[in-house]
């Protein structure tokens, strides 16, 4: 157990975060738990609006406040040997101990490689200003960095893109110019908000690929939120499936992938268009839309779209969290009655 | 950046031209011209005039050649020898007539400029960083007071209050012991003391309109992705605010200054009047009224010049501030 615990980098525990906005609350975070191994990555999965690029932005305490809030939970992120942990859900968003995280400790990129750097500000100048904050580099030596830190996410001439402005780069490159920044200061995570959702295909690849390779080469650990479900299998070791503030299953890629236990996450996999199947076939689809996001549920908020549904028991009250085998948690009542009997 | 200059700079010559042909046009299109006003004020006081007179007086005045001859006499002497030409109704060169109020009404016109931007960048900061709060919906209902008020009632309440309660006469830009004295420094030093109300009379209305657009734009950078990016570095907010959201909210007032420049000389016309300010406005109005067409043109001229030049330094300060525009025009590489 102990063991275990040692590698562990980031535990969220019943994350809460609500949005309070004059048409109502909008609960976008609902007792979300999940853990970030040392330097292994945790894929997240679930559709547009399922609250998880908020909780990728409770980590980092930047989600925009007013009107989001963390209203519950904890997020614990542990040092070095493993003991002393900081709740960064306590800390003051506006504080010096959450900015001595940001950047240093956990950094993020992010899906609009456009709109992620400032247009009026060299390229140079955005990368190697977490060094100078971080590490009190000279300017002179941060721009030597940046440059390194270029030609490490594989950017040609990066000594003359180190003082080109974002527009003069391509959208590929962009990213990696961020991915450059993300990581000048070595974090310990890195945080990838639908890092090729903007991209074309080819980059799509070139830009995953490259994400490992430095992953193995600086040993972070990584969150990649996707909606894609090839990435997730393809560079994830844990996943974590959202819907609607929910995480509702949560296991290593191939508890998940082999043996998806939540309806929700059956539907998913039903939803994937394959080559052995006909193709004269329609896609298979899950009925009914994403609840509008103001609604409030007793039970599980996927009772209506669910194909196993039990009425009354789904309806009623919350499904609780049952770990099916070790390290496969699922939240669903199917599996309540197999844990009890 | 410097070929961009030297772009805008050539751009500038064919635009001169048609401004001062187009002046010239508009002071020559009411019937008549200054001596029809002339004589019809003479006769109307009882003065019969000579027919022999009258063509005596065209004659100096160059009234007689056609209208195309007079233009570029008129543009000849400008460029030759920064000749304006005759005021009539003042029997003084145009350039004697108007060089000291130009002068003073540049000086107004940057103070105002100044006094526009100090007040209103913090204020529009603070408002978009503290949206909603009270002093957010305090600044707003003062803007629009600023708005809606004409700078001459503004004058003329300012006027009355510090006549009635401090005692103090405003008017003028000038002691009387020093309106007609040459310049020195004492007079400076009265100037300055007297500035101070033609300049927040004349720029309330800008400062509160700056207000306003600085307050929306950087309330629409504040919610852009890349602040939220700097934010993840570990930048703290307030180096973060000025460095990034900012810095790009001021570019849409840069570019204002183009149209602040002229709007401030010509909005001063009416509180030049009420206060009594020995500024371009008030001879610029007489000279529309009595037809005196090389005073009066010579105005059009230089206003719509202010007009060119404050539009070509915004662009170029523009150009300088932003990359985007830099490499727009012209590429460097």
């Amino acid at each position: 157990m102990d063991q275990q615990k040692a590698n562990v980098l980031l535990e969220a525990k019943d994350l809460k975060v609500d949005f309070i906005l004059d048409e109502g609350t909008v609960r976008a975070v609902n007792n979300v738990s999940l853990t970030v191994k040392r330097g292994k990555t945790l894929g997240m999965i679930g559709e547009s609006g399922c609250g998880k690029s908020v909780t990728a932005q409770s980590i980092l305490r930047v989600v925009p406040s007013p009107p989001g809030r963390i209203v519950g939970g904890s997020i614990l992120l542990y040092a070095m040997n493993g003991d002393a942990s900081v709740d960064i859900a306590s800390l003051d968003p506006k504080g010096k101990a959450i900015r001595e995280i940001r950047g240093r400790e956990i950094s993020m990129i992010f899906q609009e490689p456009m709109t992620s750097f400032s247009p009026v500000h060299t390229v140079g100048n955005q990368i190697g200003e977490a060094l100078i904050l971080h590490r009190r580099f000279s300017s002179e030596k941060a721009r030597q960095e940046s440059i390194s830190a270029l030609a490490r996410v594989g950017i040609p001439k990066p000594e003359q893109r180190v003082d080109e402005y974002p527009y003069q780069l391509s959208g590929g490159m962009r990213q990696r110019a961020m991915i450059a920044m993300a990581l000048s200061c070595s974090p310990r995570l890195l945080i990838a908000d639908e890092p090729t959702t903007a991209l074309d295909v080819t980059i799509q690849a070139q830009i995953l690929e490259l994400l490992r390779k430095l992953q193995d080469e600086e040993g972070m650990a990584m969150l990649i939120i996707t909606h894609n479900l090839g990435i997730v299998a393809e560079m994830a070791e844990d996943v974590v499936v959202m819907y609607f503030g929910y995480a509702v299953e949560y296991g290593d890629v191939n508890q998940i992938f082999e043996a998806p236990l939540h309806p929700y996450t059956r539907c998913l996999w039903d939803a994937i268009p394959s080559i052995d199947k006909k193709s004269d076939r329609e896609l298979t689809t899950i009925k009914g839309n994403v609840p509008d996001p103001f609604s409030e549920f007793a039970g599980c908020p996927f009772f209506e779209r669910c194909p196993e549904a039990m009425p009354e028991r789904c309806e009623l009250s919350p499904p609780p969290l049952v770990e099916v085998v070790a390290g496969h948690r699922v939240r669903c009542f199917l599996y309540e009655v197999k844990a009890n009997g | 950046m410097l070929g961009y200059i030297l772009m805008r700079l050539t751009h500038l010559i064919p635009l001169l031209i048609v401004i001062s042909i187009i002046s010239f046009i508009v002071i020559t299109l009411p019937p008549g011209d200054y001596l029809t006003s002339h004589i019809t004020r003479l006769q109307s006081q009882g003065t019969s005039v000579a027919q022999e007179e009258i063509e005596r007086l065209k004659r100096t005045y160059g009234l007689d050649q056609p209208a195309y001859q007079q233009y570029l006499r008129w543009v000849y002497r400008i460029v030759r020898h920064g000749d304006f030409g005759m005021s009539f109704q003042w029997e003084r060169p145009v350039r004697r007539v108007i060089g000291e109020r130009i002068a003073l009404t540049m000086v107004i016109s940057i103070c105002t400029i100044v006094f526009t931007w100090v007040v209103a960048i913090p204020i529009g900061i603070y408002a978009a960083t503290h949206q909603y709060s009270f002093l957010d919906y305090l600044f707003t209902f003062f803007g629009f007071i600023g708005l809606a008020i004409p700078n001459f009632l503004l004058a003329l309440v300012l006027m009355y209050v510090a006549f009635a309660h401090f005692d103090l006469s405003v008017t003028g830009l000038f002691s009387p012991e020093y309106a007609a004295a040459s310049w020195s420094f004492g007079k400076f030093i009265d100037m300055m003391q007297r500035i101070w109300l033609p300049v927040i009379v004349i720029g309330t209305g800008g400062t509160a309109g700056l207000i306003r657009v600085m307050r929306g734009c950087l309330l629409d950078e504040l919610r852009k992705q890349y602040v939220i990016t700097a934010r993840t570095k570990g930048l703290a907010e307030s180096r973060l605010l000025f460095k990034y959201p900012v810095r790009l909210a001021i570019n849409p007032l840069i570019s204002t200054i183009g149209w602040l420049l002229p709007a401030i000389v010509s909005g001063e016309a009416i509180t030049g009047i009420v206060l009594n300010l020995p500024t371009t406005g008030p001879v610029m109005l007489q000279a529309l009224m009595s037809q005196d067409m090389y005073l009066a043109g010579s105005f059009v001229l230089i206003l719509s010049s202010l007009t060119v030049i404050g539009t070509l330094v915004s662009d170029i300060l523009l150009a300088w501030v932003d990359p985007r525009i830099r490499y727009g025009g012209v590429s460097e590489k």
